[in-house]
């Protein structure tokens, strides 16, 4: 449990995680209404990486269920373990016959048996996946349903009761109800639109890029070893570049990750010589990064005039 | 508190949000939890339990600082502070003592921008001193505006006349006479002439009715604000007016009498839609590529939901055998094949002469932005020459790789189109991309500018591949007049459908995925 907004803020960026007042607001009422937190923003801004923080945050697991196209419910719920069932049944074989030495018909030994089958349909032989896991465990975790948006419309309706009274059935075993309610974070890169129902149920959450200002702020937390100067040009540079029309628009994992690589290079001044070699850092695609090559000379001259004439800390929006 | 927020709830609900009563509970909740004194935090908190659309947040950014005062900063980050509106900074207008006056103000402030909004139900409103219900009107009259700019309390200046629906316009046909409006402009403005005239007659009743209840001062009032709003119209006219000449400049040569001013707001969608696609302006083509973006989302959307299998599933056998090889031999796991997946290519040939270069361009948008859902999409475009532009779209973004293909390309632009040449140079040249699983789309007019059509060479076509579907920009009652050889193009190809406007278009799409 968190104690206040500020108790949010403050304990996600003991685990370095820094998020704005608003995305500290929404994380805060999530976990006093006990509503699961469905994020969505463009890719690379952080949204799986809340989730992470939170669960160091609160000191929990972080169990994850990544989605894709096809995914259903025994691969996001339980399995049974077959092969030790089969494997139980083999080993036990001889006790078996005894059981049903004694037994004079068919009808009998049908009995003994069927009053033995709780047996093979225990949580024993069970397998849990994710979503079963998240509900049995004894502290409450965090339970993370990445990229929701790719998996199909069924297993959305699926989640539904999961979501709502955090509680599933298994035919065998009967109703599984949490131990300890869940946090549960959703994240959504957009790719459909979620169902009302779904979206219903959850508290929302939009993260955008950040700002200037922000996204420095979160890379000198992540990369400490790069230099300061070096942190504010890279930053400066991925705004600029976010604003070009790029297939994958560079996130900050991106701009972490670029600025960890420079750092490793023990570049200490970002130059055009720099930029060219560690490009594929940031951006994924070969147009992407002809089209920002070609912008190269364009970026550094506007980011040159702006340090020269108001000092680099002009607020803007990146995108 | 609670009774303030189900207001609020009401507001957004008449801006045409969808709230659920279960939202609205949560919200109640969560406002509870953080409280109303920090309004960002209050913000955020409203924003997360009742907005669930990533495309609602703009609608309900306005309305918050609008119902709640102005000063609450964008919590997503600096830009953005919502204007100090008109009444007192910082004091939200559920708090504020606001005076009927006040009110009243407002309320025919809005009116007077707005001019066609039920007026009735809003002088009711004001008269009851119901301030939610006053709320909820003007929520929905700023609405209706540009979002960005329709905040109360600063009524139209005069010098901004870009905003569409500017109340009566009784003006400006007397001003400015045979300006050569198309007739479904003049009749859409007279609307809006009866929409503040009702209003006008409406508001001079409830000074009548304020004097009867002895409140003359505030009768006085309302029948001033009457007249200045009614002084204000000439100056608002003639600035609509000299922006509507200004538009008329820069779009000559396009057709006449269109509809509202496009400038920067995509306008809503069903007009552009339904929109004859040879009647596009440059502006509303800049416009129409979110709206083709939107559509392009939703189809494929639509289409995963239909790709679902509806019937057989054919049994993976050695997959099944090496499962069950885990359970002792016993089959305990059954696999099943993948469906394969129908994966059409798809062959493009559009005719970009003038006539029809709209419809090519929507097409093309909406083809790749659909290239995952159906498969590899080749482009040719053609007048009388044909040049594949398939590459463009490969190392451009798609709008500039539409606008390439459509203009820059490399053919000549001064020529005349030639379908029989085309089709023939498509199987001279590209005989690889004719294949059994292609379809072909063709988007033309048919109108060959008495070249030899070369029937012969879309036969041979049509031979080679699986489908020929020509879709015609041209109304229907066009074809085969003039040198419109559709009808013998038809023979060869196996779908030819009008294709004038998105609608269609957007059905035709459709058709495609089965």
């Amino acid at each position: 449990m968190f104690e206040s907004v500020a108790d949010v803020k403050e304990r996600l960026r003991q685990a370095r995680y820094l998020c704005s007042d608003e995305m500290a607001t929404v994380v805060f009422l999530a976990d006093r209404l006990g509503k699961p937190l469905l994020i969505e923003g463009p890719a690379g801004v952080g949204k799986t990486e809340l989730s992470k923080a939170l669960a160091q945050a609160l000191d929990t697991e972080l169990i994850r269920l990544q989605c894709y196209e096809g995914l259903d419910e025994a691969k996001a719920l339980y399995e049974w373990q077959y092969a030790k069932q089969m494997l139980y049944a083999q080993v036990l074989r001889d006790r078996v016959s005894q059981t049903l030495s004694d037994t004079e018909t068919l009808h009998e030994a049908f009995h003994r048996i069927a009053d033995e089958e709780d047996f093979f349909f225990s949580e024993r032989f069970l397998l849990p996946r994710p979503l079963l896991r998240a509900l049995l465990a004894e502290r409450q975790p965090v339970l993370l349903i990445d990229e929701v948006d790719k998996s199909d419309p069924e297993f959305e309706a699926f989640l539904l009761e999961i979501l709502s009274d955090y509680q599933v059935s298994v035919p065998e075993l009967g109703t599984i109800t949490a131990r300890q309610q869940p946090w549960v974070v959703l994240t959504s890169n957009q790719a459909r639109d979620l169902s009302d129902a779904l979206k219903r149920r959850c508290l929302h959450l939009f993260i955008n890029f950040p700002t200037l200002e922000e996204e420095l702020r979160v890379v000198r937390v992540r990369v400490p070893e790069a230099s300061d100067q070096l942190t504010a040009q890279v930053v400066a540079f991925v705004q600029e570049a976010r604003r070009l029309a790029l297939k994958k628009v560079p996130g900050v994992s991106e701009t972490i990750d670029w600025a960890r690589s420079l750092a490793l290079l023990n570049v200490t001044v970002l130059g055009p010589e720099e930029i060219e070699r560690t490009l594929g850092v940031l951006v994924k695609y070969e147009d992407d990064a002809a089209r920002l090559r070609g912008a190269v000379p364009d970026i550094s001259r506007r980011l040159q005039r702006r340090t020269l004439g108001r000092g680099d800390d002009r607020p803007y929006r990146g995108n | 508190m609670d009774e303030v927020l189900v207001r609020f709830v009401q507001t957004l609900r008449a801006a045409g949000l969808r709230v659920s009563s279960s939202e609205a509970l949560d919200a109640m909740q969560g406002a509870h939890t953080v409280g109303l004194s920090d309004r960002a935090a209050l913000k955020s908190a409203l924003r997360a339990t009742l907005i669930k659309r990533t495309d609602d947040i703009p609608t309900f950014d306005p309305l918050f600082d609008q119902f709640f005062g102005g000063d609450g900063q964008d919590p997503q980050g600096g830009q953005g502070q919502g204007q100090g509106q008109g009444q007192g900074e910082g004091n939200p207008l559920w708090q504020q003592n606001m005076d009927l006056e006040t009110a009243l103000r407002m309320a025919l402030e809005e009116i007077a921008r707005q001019g066609k909004r039920p007026p009735g139900q809003l002088s009711q409103a004001v008269l009851k001193g119901d301030m939610s219900a006053v709320m909820a009107l003007m929520a929905m009259l700023g609405l209706l505006g540009d979002p960005r700019q329709g905040q109360p309390g600063q009524p139209g200046q005069p010098g901004q006349p870009g905003q569409q629906g500017q109340p009566g316009q009784q003006g400006q046909r007397s001003q400015t006479p045979g300006r050569g409006q198309g007739s479904a402009m003049s009749a859409w403005q007279m609307l809006e002439q009866m929409g503040w005239e009702q209003a006008r007659q409406e508001m001079l009743k409830m000074a009548d009715a304020l004097d009867r209840l002895g409140e003359r001062e505030l009768a006085r009032l309302l029948r001033q604000r009457i007249r200045e709003v009614d002084e204000l119209f000439p100056r608002w006219v003639a600035a609509e007016a000299a922006e509507q000449r200004e538009r008329d400049r820069q779009n000559q040569g396009g057709s006449g009498g269109e509809g509202p001013n496009l400038e920067g707001v995509p306008p809503s969608g069903p007009a552009l839609t339904q929109k004859d696609f040879s009647q596009f302006t440059p502006d509303e083509v800049r416009a129409m590529y979110g709206v083709v973006q939107q559509l392009a989302k939703k189809l494929s959307q639509d289409m995963s939901r239909r790709r679902k299998p509806g019937g057989t599933k054919r049994l993976d056998f050695s997959r099944t055998m090496r499962a069950s090889m885990s359970t002792n031999g016993v089959p305990m796991e059954l696999w099943f094949k993948q469906p394969r997946r129908n994966r059409l290519r798809i062959v493009v040939l559009c005719d970009v002469s003038s006539s029809v270069r709209n419809a090519s361009r929507f097409m093309l948008q909406l083809l790749y932005s659909l290239q995952h859902q159906r498969g590899r999409v080749r482009s040719f475009v053609f007048i009388s020459d044909l040049t594949e532009v398939t590459d463009y779209f490969r190392s451009h973004s798609l709008d500039e790789a539409v606008q390439m293909a459509t203009s820059e390309a490399n053919i000549q632009y001064w020529s005349h189109s030639d379908f029989g040449r085309a089709f023939r140079l498509v199987l001279d040249n590209y005989p690889d991309a004719l294949t059994t699983r292609t379809v072909v789309i063709i988007l033309g007019d048919g109108r060959s500018n008495f070249y030899d059509p070369q029937l012969d060479a879309l036969a041979t076509i049509h031979k080679q591949v699986r489908r020929v579907i020509w879709l015609n920009p041209e109304s229907r009652w066009g074809w085969g007049s003039g040198d419109s050889v559709i009808d013998v193009y038809a023979t060869e190809t196996d779908v030819l459908e009008e294709c004038r406007n998105l609608e269609q278009l957007a059905e035709m799409m459709r058709l495609l995925a089965d």
